[in-house]
């Protein structure tokens, strides 16, 4: 994986929006690719929550550090 | 449903599941043969099959509860440090790799897949194609063998001559991953599908269906956790539902254990026919 700090702060920032939209869609603001078109859509929310957690886990993987990878 | 359907279904569904011939196509396809009455589109279908899922997963835990002990260890752990040090880390991050694709994909497209379910000849359809793909992973296996050197040895011997799951790269870990997106078509085979991108990704067939249910069960767990408060829907009969459930749970402990053994030196050829020849019969019978 690159190690390097353009591609962490892409990673956190994707994982803001990731986070936003879980929010959204937990609340039902957005409807985006739902089956009903209206309502909260619970399954969204955590799916674009776990995307956000890894995302987090992704920018800390490509932070760079000083040793090298296994 | 009847109690002896429904006790039925959750066993036909927990041994299946974990075979490569499709749980979710014969669970479409057989109540149409024998006329049962009721609609896999009524709203108390669906808490029915998410408790089946439920007891389906429970069994993977409980065979595999030391690698996922392991597993999660190894994601907190490589999380938290940011880098990969370990064998069960790498693992971990070899799953979470190959169960994003399905999981976004589930979640958007779900219900489309699902407009399938109530199409058993598309299912019967899909169960055939499901075959040929057991088929062509075979044929591409058998390549991979005679380029190795080892066709006409002993299986066993065949079999060394493949890697195991921690030889796998991220990219193919997704690749198999991405197979697996095939399985929300009600016939094809969650793990047919990704034991054979377990093959194709040179894995022996053993490592295969070992990557095969470590990549099923946290979608089969989350898909039946996350619709969890359906249960609570008023008229369901929880205690028919639930005895289900054990009994799918306890037909995909058995079912795991088998296969496992099976593919020490087996192959998917006799599911492929298997598949290739039920959804035969099943498309004319359906008519």
């Amino acid at each position: 994986m690159t190690n390097s700090w353009p591609v962490t702060i892409g990673l956190i920032v994707l994982a803001v929006i990731f986070a936003i939209l879980a929010y959204l869609y937990w609340v039902g603001d957005i409807q985006f690719l739902t089956s009903t078109g209206h309502g909260v859509h619970h399954s969204h929310g955590y799916l674009f929550g776990g995307l956000t957690i890894l995302s987090l886990v992704a920018a800390n993987f490509t932070r760079p550090k000083n040793k090298p990878d296994f | 449903m009847t109690f002896w359907q429904a006790v039925f279904i959750g066993i036909l569904q927990g041994a299946t599941e974990l075979f490569p011939v499709s749980s979710l196509g014969h669970a479409v396809i057989i109540p149409s043969l024998l006329h049962w009455s009721y609609k896999q589109s009524d709203p108390s279908f669906l808490p029915f099959l998410v408790l089946l899922h439920i007891g389906t997963a429970g069994a993977l835990f409980i065979l595999y509860w030391r690698d996922w002990v392991a597993i999660i260890r190894g994601f907190v752990r490589a999380a938290i440090r940011g880098r990969v040090v370990a064998p069960e880390e790498r693992l971990a991050m070899l799953l979470v790799v190959g169960t994003v694709p399905t999981g976004v994909v589930g979640v958007f497209f779900q219900k489309d897949f699902q407009a399938l379910f109530a199409n058993p000849r598309a299912a019967a359809a899909f169960l055939v194609l499901n075959g040929v793909i057991l088929m062509g992973a075979e044929l591409m296996r058998r390549r991979a063998e005679r380029r190795a050197a080892v066709e006409g040895r002993e299986r066993v011997v065949q079999e060394e001559a493949f890697g195991e799951i921690g030889g796998l790269s991220f990219r193919t870990a997704a690749l198999v991953g991405v197979c697996q997106i095939s399985a929300l078509f009600p016939g094809i085979s969650r793990s047919g599908a990704t034991m054979a991108g377990g093959l194709l990704a040179s894995l022996r067939h053993q490592e295969a269906a070992r990557f095969s249910f470590l990549l099923a069960t946290p979608i089969i767990a989350a898909a039946g956790l996350l619709e969890v408060p359906r249960l609570f829907t008023p008229g369901i009969p929880l205690t028919t539902y639930v005895i289900s459930a054990l009994l799918a749970g306890l037909a995909a402990y058995g079912s795991a254990r088998f296969l496992i053994r099976y593919f020490r030196s087996g192959r998917l050829d006799p599911y492929a026919w298997y598949c290739v020849a039920v959804g035969v019969i099943c498309f004319a019978l359906l008519r």
